[in-house]
């Protein structure tokens, strides 16, 4: 145990590993834990295996969704009851990316209101490919600009090269994925050279991708749906919820009645009685395991001895990057260092000249960002939350306990609790007997909790009053 | 005595409470006013309603009759949240709790615990729990303990009839499902006994989460516990208060139930005021401003606290028994959250901490998704929710403190907006006033039931046609006028006298016809009257709000301060 201590202080900085010495201790003792169970509630060792991977996937995605909820309390002290709308949006943006991606370039479109509306779909990534490039031209140097020009052609080139002609629109959006995200990270002030070369590695990584048969598509389309969710979020933080920032109660009610308009707006977008013109875009089988998993893309992974779908281990793969990606924006850029002050104390850190209406919005915008991830890689599987545009109220409360469970605005808390949660229901449903109150247990504890030890399991003890 | 004074004060008392008092003399004249049979209809009141339904602004009597009994009931879950929460502070997101059990609580105690589980054929369950016998068993000496005693009270059979009165025939009540309506108050007042005592516990955010999630779980319990709670699709018979088969009419019994509702109604909501604006009124208060200050004052919190919760679950029980009768049903949906934030929001849109904020957001919410928006966009599921959605974030954004806190300008553009709205839309569409006026200039507005509509197309048609071919416009002029000139002329100078009327109804109807008919793909039909309603209503409103105040901003920039000479007026 100690020589993995003595690495882990390797790794992590000094300060923050003083600080977290005992989220970390706790995390691995429970997995340890969890590692041990199954083999003595079931007898079959293969069964016990998968559900120790069914219950990493699990616990994973709920950590990504618990951490945008709980890098929103922490940063912005808001406790955003609109989770669950932006977790429907992110998934029903992924999904109508995919509708889109699907539209064969061979048609002819004219002649037809809904062919001018598909027409416009093809052609606004063009559009926006040249703006975007012409911003980048503006504000970086030559070497920066080569770089971030280059990525997209050999993202969306390999892409068509492999696809052949059929998927030109999906070699567009992937080269709009590629630059809308160098303007993200732009915007989050990073520093420009870092920028570049990302944005060539990724676009090479999609390369890779296409050559061993991944599907880049997916991944490209996905960091499409998750910008647009953070941008809505972005959009509706700045515009609709700065006014409220005062009362606590106002925020509550307010971000609850957004998520009660996003996901009411989904479904009368996505399923009108009345209207004509949106439903071309409805698919014929309205489920959601036939459009996420295509044909050519599931198949069972042994591992082993245990047989799992290979969305699974890409959930769990890509959840694993985002927490490293969230915790090395956290500690090391300037943006995330603000972030820090404004957690600590927000009029001093606007003393030092941080502008807190920004570092709020980005914060909201990137927790839902997280949570529009989730949504894209639990609800291509899950059976939990039934796929619907109401789906958000089940993710929402899932995500209140887990953050209650860990400790308001403590993110390693909420990993832990994560963990704890993801885990107990795979377990408690594994076992026939009580698998009906597997919905109900994570509710219990987290009420107990909230009761007797209302700052969580890690948290610190805060004045809490609304 | 001082006449003079003696009236002005009267008079001050009126123009005070002006709006609650039109709108109680309202409620109690509604069947008078709806000419329900075997009832002396209103004098001028029932032909405008008449007039209006005419043009289907509404729909069969009783329609608007359970409407109007479901906004009662919305009204008291609404102002017992708001003793809860906007007078104590204490914010509950979750307030279907009481409502849901309630609705259980009725049917138990209307059904005698041992008759109701034979009735309903469980489904096989998956637990068996000797609890729920025990609790079975203590719940069945309870009520047959309160059975013997209303059998010596009132006799065998426990049915009062209250005879014919003036308002309207009110048939037999039957006793023992406003007893079990009484019980299921109770019964909800001790849950929220056990919930408001985990409740000192925590604060704030905390405490919104506790009441979130409490009834989530028992949602989940019902699906568990069959043998209590009944089979998992919910429970459809509720006995009813009102027997149904006494009556000869449909509209009798939803007469009776509205007046029913409605006494409900005013005693709880008189009970409410009374606590509300007495010392205990204060004491809430007092904890909501400040817990510790009021400690010091020598307050209590914890038993105020925890008498809030009980008043609050209390009448909120009597809600959800109320709306279990109206929906004859009562099911695992009755927790939803949905239903614990709709309250919390026609609080918000009416006023946080008045007892009418609460009543008026209910009767707004309920009344415009019912009547109108269910009606307009049939079967679009989810639609009510935007509805709330939208409506509470315009009400935080332009009054944010609630409608009744709005100030008079406000209040007078919404009062203008709507009786516009009303004459816009209604008059002319319905038959003996603007339907036969226009069908004389119109050639086909006998089968119209939109006729302005029809006219302004008609002119849109001859102005394109004059871009394209001279010929057909002399036809078109013969065709608008027809023999009638004087009607035409006479309309003419009505159109120019109510010249801001006509653009209002400009913009409404281009904004129908475009947004409605064309972009949507609606096809209006009978609803047509009510969608020109709302469209109306909501151009008019803000018009209303702010045409004075640019007149008034033109009248200060070009002529000073004339006409109120001498008069400061700060805006």
């Amino acid at each position: 145990m100690g020589s993995v201590m003595k690495n882990l202080s390797k790794v992590i900085p000094e300060k923050v590993f003083e600080k977290q010495k005992r989220p970390i201790l706790v995390l691995i003792h429970l997995f340890i834990f969890f590692l041990i169970i199954p083999f003595l509630t079931q007898e079959n060792t293969s069964q016990a295996l998968q559900i120790i991977i069914l219950g990493a996937v699990n616990s994973a995605l709920y950590a990504v969704l618990a951490l945008g909820f709980s890098l929103i309390y922490g940063v912005a002290k808001q406790l955003k009851l609109s989770l669950g709308g932006y977790y429907v949006v992110g998934a029903y943006t992924m999904y109508f990316l995919l509708e889109v991606v699907k539209i064969n370039p061979n048609l002819s479109l004219l002649g037809k209101i809904d062919g001018i509306i598909l027409l416009g779909l093809v052609t606004l990534p063009l559009v926006l490919i040249v703006i975007l490039i012409m911003i980048f031209w503006s504000e970086f140097n030559l070497l920066e600009f080569i770089l971030i020009s280059v990525s997209p052609l050999v993202a969306g080139g390999s892409v068509l090269l492999f696809g052949g002609w059929v998927a030109l629109v999906d070699c567009l959006y992937t080269g709009l994925a590629v630059l809308l995200l160098c303007l993200a990270a732009w915007y989050l002030e990073l520093p420009k050279r870092e920028v570049a070369y990302g944005s060539f590695i990724l676009g090479i990584l999609i390369l890779l991708f296409s050559i061993i048969g991944l599907p880049s598509t997916y991944i490209s389309l996905m960091i499409l749906a998750i910008l647009f969710t953070a941008f809505l979020a972005l959009i509706i933080d700045r515009f609709l919820l700065d006014r409220f920032r005062e009362s606590h109660v106002n925020t509550m009610i307010v971000t609850f009645a957004m998520a009660l308009l996003l996901q009411s707006v989904i479904q009368i977008l996505y399923f009108p009685a009345g209207g004509k013109q949106l439903e071309q875009f409805g698919p014929e089988d309205r489920k959601l395991k036939t459009i996420f998993i295509k044909e050519n893309v599931q198949f069972l992974v042994e591992f082993f001895t245990v047989f799992i779908d290979n969305i699974r281990i890409t959930a769990l793969i890509l959840s694993v990057i985002a927490c490293i990606i969230l915790y090395l924006f956290i500690w090391k850029t300037r943006m995330g260092m603000a972030m820090r002050a404004v957690s600590q104390d927000e009029e001093a850190a606007a003393l030092a000249g941080i502008d807190i209406r920004k570092i709020t919005s980005i914060v909201s915008a990137i927790g839902m960002g997280l949570v529009a991830m989730a949504a894209i890689l639990t609800s291509s599987f899950a059976a939990m939350p039934i796929w619907s545009p109401f789906m958000g109220w089940w993710v929402l409360i899932m995500a209140i306990a887990v953050v209650t469970l860990g400790g308001m605005g403590s993110l390693p808390g909420s990993i832990i609790a994560a963990f704890i949660i993801g885990y107990a229901e795979v377990l408690v449903s594994s076992i026939p007997q009580y698998a009906p109150y597997s919905v109900v247990l994570p509710f219990i504890v987290v009420l107990l909790v909230m009761i007797f030890k209302p700052e969580g399991l890690v948290g610190e003890k805060k004045e809490l009053e609304g | 005595m001082d006449w003079k004074e003696f009236f002005e004060d009267i008079w001050d008392e009126v123009s005070e409470h002006g709006y609650y008092i039109i709108v109680v003399c309202l409620l109690i004249s509604i069947p008078f006013i709806l000419a329900v049979p075997g009832v002396i209809p209103f004098p001028i009141l029932s032909e405008i309603y008449a007039l209006a339904r005419n043009a289907d602004l509404f729909d069969a009597n009783t329609y608007v009759l359970s409407i109007l009994s479901l906004c009662l009931i919305w009204a008291i879950f609404a102002a017992s949240w708001d003793i809860l929460s906007g007078y104590t502070g204490q914010v509950s997101f979750g307030h279907a709790i009481f409502w849901g059990m309630a609705a259980y609580a009725t049917f138990w105690f209307a059904t005698g615990f041992g008759v109701g589980f034979t009735l309903i054929e469980a489904d096989a369950h998956l637990f068996w729990l000797p609890l729920d016998e025990y609790i079975a068993e203590i719940l069945n000496t309870v009520i047959s303990f309160f059975n013997d005693v209303l059998r010596t009270l009132f006799g065998a059979s426990f049915k009062l009839s209250l005879g014919e009165i003036s308002m309207g025939p009110i048939g037999p009540i039957d006793l023992s499902v406003l007893f079990a309506l009484i019980m299921a108050a109770i019964v909800s007042a001790v849950i929220a006994l056990i919930i408001g005592i985990i409740a000192l516990r925590v604060r704030g955010y905390y405490l919104a989460l506790v009441t979130l999630i409490i009834p989530l779980i028992i949602a989940e319990l019902v699906v568990i516990y069959t043998d209590l709670f009944g089979p998992t699709f919910g429970i459809p018979n509720v006995p009813s208060i009102i027997e149904v088969g006494d009556f000869t009419t449909k509209e009798v019994y939803f007469l009776n139930f509205y007046v029913l509702t409605l006494l409900i109604f005013f005693v709880s909501i008189g009970l409410m005021m009374l606590i509300a604006f007495s010392r205990i009124g204060l004491a809430f208060q007092s904890i909501r401003e400040d817990e510790d200050a009021a400690e010091s004052l020598g307050i209590n919190i914890r038993n105020y606290k925890i008498l809030a919760f009980t008043v609050s679950a209390f009448f909120a029980g009597l809600a959800g028994g109320m709306y279990s009768q109206w929906l004859d049903f009562s099911g695992k949906s009755l927790f939803g959250s949905n239903f614990s934030f709709s309250v919390i929001i026609m609080v918000v849109i009416g006023g946080v901490g008045s007892i009418t904020g609460g009543v008026v957001g209910a009767f707004l919410l309920t009344i415009l998704v019912k009547l109108f928006l269910d009606d307009i966009f049939r079967g679009i599921y989810g639609l009510d929710i935007l509805a709330y959605g939208l409506v509470l974030v315009l009400t935080l954004r332009y009054m944010r403190f609630g409608i009744v806190r709005a100030t008079k300008e406000q209040k007078r553009a919404c009062v203008f907006g709507l009786l516009f709205a009303l004459a816009w839309a209604v008059l002319p569409s319905s038959e003996g006033w603007g339907v036969d006026i226009f069908s004389s200039i119109l050639p086909k507005s006998g089968q119209s039931k939109d006729p302005l509509g029809q006219l302004i197309s008609v002119s849109v048609t001859s102005l394109l046609s004059l871009i394209g071919k001279v010929d057909n416009l002399g036809q078109m002029t013969t065709s608008l006028t027809g023999d009638n000139v004087l009607t035409f002329i006479t309309l003419l100078i009505m159109f120019i006298f109510t010249l801001p009327a006509i653009l209002i109804f400009l913009i409404s109807e281009i904004v129908g016809i475009f947004l409605l008919e064309g972009l949507l793909g609606m096809e209006l039909g009978s609803t047509l009257i009510k969608a020109k309603f709302l469209i109306y209503a909501c151009v008019g409103i803000p018009f209303a709000y702010y045409l004075p105040k640019g007149f008034k901003a033109l009248r200060l920039r070009y002529w000073g301060v004339w006409p109120s000479a001498g008069r400061y007026e700060p805006d």
